[in-house]
């Protein structure tokens, strides 16, 4: 069959016949194959509309070919005619030689040209690539007040770019893979050789090219499909849309992986403690990220556990508070038609919701809700006696808490565990928090992270820079982390 | 290279030696609260000074095994593997009760037993203890002094005397009675989980006293918790006190810092024993020769058979068997260089 023809031939046409084959041509009228005299011979340029850049191709290949004198390329072998035209008369960079057909609709399908040649074998891929993208902006999510503000966009290209204008050296090595099954995603891997451990990139490499899913990954699902702990409520890798964030990961040791199509950057492989920094801590001095650090710490704490504790103490350990406050707290909790567990968990799925619903309201309506939400929502609940004042400021003590995390990611993980928590001090007062929390970290320090112990280098040891929860000034921080090559 | 293997597998060996550290201390103030008080009351801590010298030898010896390479001898693992489960299930029962005589005395004995376990159950399946223990070398030593010192704080040393308690033979018996509390000690016989086959001992293996001051210094913790209860409660108290888990209270009649300090230092005492048993449990599906979730397995339901059995005939019973496992633990000292 035409369609399952594995490398070029030397006929022009029979080589156009399998390529309209394949891209679907005439029915697909984005497929454009275009013939044309170059010298003593035809070719052929195969792309898609849209997305090459129609200048580029007009100026650079099709008119310095169709104005090649009749006899140009008269004596060149018939194998060489591709890299005859590509030396004479394309002024293309990059161009490369390429005669497996897989490979040739792949790099069609993302945007270049193909350029065939009669009697040649081997075909000239032409980076020609012209489609609209979004140009670098602001970030979105890891906004902060001193640092640089560009954010990775879609385009694998322009990631690539952003990460060299900061990484200026030799050894930063960029691989580009397909990965997926019927539909390719493209992705780029990078990494300073010399720094990064080799064992480590061929763990990531290998777990890239395992991952087979017929629709286009996003960065999330490529996090998702070669973490060591799928089901885990902590993500192991960590995420960032900042070039600076990722090419301090790079200088780390660590490899970075691009998806194109989505504006991320993957940092593999990373600790714990990566996703409870932030770009600010790096750019602020010592003294002002160490007290933000223990602030953060504070508000994941706050939000981890104190629901779970107003629980406890009211059903199991009243005697902790003083006698005037648990006089007050009966008193209001009196005229509460729910049991209080029933009371916190409503309180807490409304908060969400309201979180929930600001995130996906548009624009103004977004800040708008918040406030009617909380103000009205939250006032008319304590006027109607369905919530107490007091769980009111826990739940909101506990919100606020939850946007101290760092990571997006990490902080909805932690909201599960949030109500873990909730239910096990409504069941079993101090103690089952205790035990839940044993639990969870005993499940937390064993986790892995493409191999790396997550929790490290806190524990198992490692030698790290003074840079976990407090951070020493920069003239400290002068090791490499402990997962690069010889640390 | 071999120096950044070398250096991973020596940070095996510490969190194996700060949880069999920790696993010892609690041991001691275990056993020391457990029978030591009924016999020499307030002199208890004396009584268990003797068991951290042989916390230290049980260390030493450890280490002169697992420099050998002869494959260990399958009773003196099993016999192991038991004498530890025996004193998960003591960690066990102590916790518990504790936890019912202090933060949740309206709740039932067998819901916190089940509750416990499966607790001890989970940490085990993770294999994360050891790494856990390493995290908190400090934080918990440090948090069990500042909430002792801030709960004992202007209390008067009353507690303290007589300095020998009920006399010199009580005081004998009550070391005597103390020594199976260094038992935990035993987990250092058993290489690190993590470690691959390549990485096992003699591989990268410290010196004796990177084990044996560590074990050392996790008993002198507990010591130092069974003195702290001496200082707070008086003699007539102490005697008084007939239940396991009141006696392991630490005290203080000052307000204000009843209330949210003591129960603080509660729960930090039974996080510290349901830690340290699941620790052993770790030790026990170790030693035994089975794959990981079956010896688990296996583990928890004996586990789970004998604290019911303790829920029938009550909790008295695990203080009576606790000396008998000195016998044990002597045949698996002696036989060291066999395991």
């Amino acid at each position: 069959m035409i369609e399952d023809a594995v490398s070029l031939c030397p006929v022009l046409s029979r080589n156009l016949e399998i390529f309209s084959a394949r891209l679907g041509v005439p029915g697909n009228q984005d497929a454009l194959l275009r013939r044309f005299r170059s010298g003593a011979f035809e070719s052929a340029l195969i792309c898609i509309d849209g997305m090459f850049n129609s200048t580029r191709v007009d100026e650079n290949i099709l008119k310095p070919c169709m104005d090649l004198p009749a006899q140009a390329g008269e004596d060149v072998a018939q194998e060489e005619r591709a890299a005859f035209l590509t030396a004479h008369a394309v002024s293309i960079l990059p161009a490369k030689m390429e005669d497996n057909i897989d490979k040739l609709i792949t790099h069609v399908l993302s945007g270049e040209c193909v350029l065939l040649c009669e009697g040649c074998p081997t075909a000239c891929v032409l980076d020609t690539r012209g489609f609209e993208k979004r140009p670098v902006s602001r970030t979105e999510v890891e906004q902060v007040v001193l640092g640089p503000h560009e954010s990775f966009t879609e385009s694998i290209r322009t990631n690539v770019t952003l990460l060299r204008r900061i990484v200026q050296r030799e050894e930063l090595t960029t691989e580009f893979l397909s990965v997926g099954g019927s539909m390719k995603t493209q992705c780029a891997l990078l990494y300073l050789r010399g720094t990064a451990d080799e064992s480590m990139i061929a763990r990531v490499r290998a777990r890239l090219q395992a991952c087979s899913s017929s629709f286009a990954l996003t960065t999330g699902e490529i996090e998702q499909l070669i973490e060591d702990h799928p089901l885990a409520l902590i993500p192991q890798c960590v995420r960032t849309e900042r070039p600076d964030r990722a090419a301090s990961f790079l200088a780390e040791g660590q490899v970075i992986i691009l998806t194109n199509g989505s504006p991320a950057a993957l940092g593999a492989p990373s600790t714990l403690w990566h996703q409870l920094h932030t770009p600010d801590d790096a750019s602020m001095r010592w003294q002002y990220s160490t007290f933000l650090r223990i602030v953060r710490l504070l508000g994941m704490l706050i939000h981890l556990f104190l629901p779970g504790l107003y629980l406890s103490i009211l059903r199991f350990h009243p005697e902790l508070l003083s006698p005037i406050l648990l006089t007050s707290v009966y008193e209001t909790n009196s005229r509460i038609p729910v049991p209080v567990f029933f009371e916190a968990l409503l309180m807490t799925l409304t908060f969400d919701l309201i979180n929930e619903a600001g995130l996906r309201a548009p624009g103004a309506m977004g800040n708008a809700l918040g406030i009617v939400s909380g103000l009205i929502l939250g006032q008319s609940a304590v006027s109607a006696d369905i919530v107490s004042p007091l769980l009111l400021i826990v739940v909101a003590a506990s919100g606020l808490g939850s946007f101290c995390v760092p990571g997006y990611a990490l902080s909805v993980g932690l909201k599960i565990v949030q109500l873990l928590f909730m239910t096990a001090g409504a069941v079993g007062g101090l103690y089952l928090m205790g035990l839940v929390a044993l639990v969870l970290l005993c499940a937390l320090v064993s986790m892995h992270s493409i191999g790396s112990p997550l929790t490290a280098p806190v524990s198992p040891h490692r030698r790290s820079n003074p840079d976990i929860l407090l951070r020493l000034p920069v003239q400290f921080q002068k090791a490499r982390a402990f997962f690069a090559r010889h640390h | 290279m071999p120096d950044i293997i070398d250096s991973r597998i020596r940070a095996s060996y510490r969190a194996r030696a700060c949880a069999a550290g920790a696993a010892v201390g609690a041991g001691i103030f275990a056993i020391g609260t457990g029978i030591c008080m009924t016999i020499s009351l307030n002199a208890a801590y004396l009584s268990t000074l003797p068991s951290l010298l042989l916390a230290g030898l049980t260390a030493f010896l450890a280490h002169r095994r697992l420099r050998r390479t002869n494959p260990p001898s399958c009773f003196l693992r099993l016999l192991l593997a038991l004498t530890l489960l025996a004193f998960c299930a003591f960690l066990l029962a102590g916790a518990v009760s504790l936890a019912l005589d202090t933060l949740l005395p309206q709740s039932q004995l067998f819901t916190l037993m089940t509750l416990s376990l499966a607790a001890v159950s989970l940490c085990a399946a993770s294999g994360g203890a050891d790494r856990l223990f390493f995290a908190i070398r400090f934080l918990l030593p440090v948090l069990l002094l500042l909430l002792t010192l801030s709960v004992l704080c202007f209390d008067s040393p009353v507690g303290l005397f007589p300095i020998l308690g009920t006399g010199i033979q009580p005081l004998m018996l009550s070391a005597l009675c103390a020594l199976p509390g260094t038992i935990p000690a035993l987990l250092l016989f058993l290489p690190p989980v993590e470690l691959s086959p390549e990485e096992l001992p003699p591989r990268a293996l410290p010196g004796a006293w990177f084990f044996v001051w560590r074990v050392m210094l996790g008993g002198l913790m507990g010591v130092l918790l069974l003195f702290a209860l001496s200082f707070s409660s008086a003699y007539k108290v102490m005697q008084s006190h007939l239940l396991w888990g009141q006696r392991m209270v630490i005290l203080s009649y000052v307000r204000p810092r009843q209330g949210i300090l003591q129960a603080l230092l509660s729960l930090l005492q039974l996080l510290s024993l349901v830690l340290c048993a699941s620790s052993l449990l770790t030790g026990c599906k170790q030693a035994l020769s089975l794959p990981d979730q079956k010896a688990l397995l296996l583990c928890t339901l004996v586990l789970f058979a004998a604290l019911s059995a303790l829920t029938l005939y009550g909790i008295r019973m695990v203080l009576w068997a606790a000396p008998f496992l000195l016998i044990p633990f002597l045949i698996l000292l002696v036989f060291s260089r066999r395991l």
